[in-house]
């Protein structure tokens, strides 16, 4: 079914109902990566209005980023959907990101083993270190999943339902103004 | 002098390149996605063919207007550095970053690990 994006940009009240935003995305990735630009915009309006410091909304942005780019290159078939919020969890301001997708068994096999060794990872950015020094060796390296503990320092969750990846990256952020 | 190595022109992202003496000076420009990762390839590969022919010793990438490099970017490059250690070793590769875009450091220590002696990042 070939359909375009539904595309939000609005607050989301958190616990002092005046801070925060989300940035929402169902796709049919019948335009795959031409979709790129647009929704890095997004992330960089949202990001420039809400955050303090212009450092992390540029490591938000590159998480969103290999977030989608893991959405189009592995997604089979369906609606796959990406939300990027800011938001206050347990009182404590929060960017948070999930994707949800359709894959193939074997991707599916693929990404939680990648996904428990970047969560287990002691030491994350020699990880990625690794993933780089390895590059042009095998097809689908997930090396951009590495770089969101790793660059980023986003805290990770996965869960498998069915033929559904659902990944979760979050981390604390520090709002505008200190607010 | 302005060179005929096939720089990249988008929309997107871009490339400009010199050769002076044996150096090859590239300014990347824009971001560098999924979308934009083949045209850094193409590029590259073109440079490789100019670095063995013209004897180039030294390139420098000047990416202080380089907003974005997603992980196929990185990929790429970091494949294009193993590369050019087999076909020419004595080259040395610099890139030049903005201090304003703190993930360019970071996210190029692992390329530059890839080959320490050749590759360096100021």
């Amino acid at each position: 079914m070939a359909s375009g994006p539904r595309r939000t940009l609005g607050r989301v009240a958190g616990l002092d109902e005046s801070w925060g935003g989300c940035v929402r995305l169902n796709l049919g990735f019948k335009d795959r990566g031409r979709l790129l630009p647009s929704v890095r915009n997004l992330v960089v309006e949202l990001c420039s209005e809400c955050l303090d410091s212009n450092e992390r909304a540029q490591q938000l942005v590159l998480a969103v980023q290999e977030l989608v780019e893991n959405l189009v290159k592995y997604s089979d078939g369906g609606r796959s959907a990406l939300d990027f919020e800011l938001l206050q969890l347990d009182g404590q301001p929060c960017a948070r990101i999930r994707t949800s997708n359709r894959a193939s068994a074997t991707r599916l096999g693929d990404a939680s083993a990648m996904l428990d060794r970047i969560i287990a990872a002691p030491e994350p950015v020699a990880l990625m270190h690794a993933l780089v020094a390895a590059s042009g060796d095998r097809e689908g390296s997930r090396l951009g999943l590495a770089r969101l503990r790793a660059e980023v320092g986003l805290e990770l969750r996965y869960g498998v339902e069915g033929d559904r990846l659902e990944i979760e990256a979050r981390c604390a952020v520090q709002p505008r103004g200190g607010s | 002098m302005t060179l005929a190595l096939g720089d990249v022109r988008g929309e997107v992202f871009s490339t400009r390149s010199e050769l002076h003496n044996q150096r090859l000076r590239v300014v990347l420009t824009g971001c560098l996605d999924m979308e934009t990762a083949p045209d850094l390839e193409r590029f590259l590969a073109d440079a490789t063919r100019l670095l063995t022919s013209e004897g180039v010793r030294d390139v420098e990438f000047e990416i202080a207007g380089l907003y974005l490099m997603s992980s196929s970017s990185i990929s790429i490059t970091a494949a294009w550095i193993k590369r050019l250690k087999g076909v020419a070793p004595s080259c040395r590769v610099k890139f030049k970053t903005n201090p304003n875009l703190a993930w360019q450091r970071r996210t190029l220590e692992s390329i530059r690990r890839v080959a320490e002696s050749m590759v360096s990042v100021a």
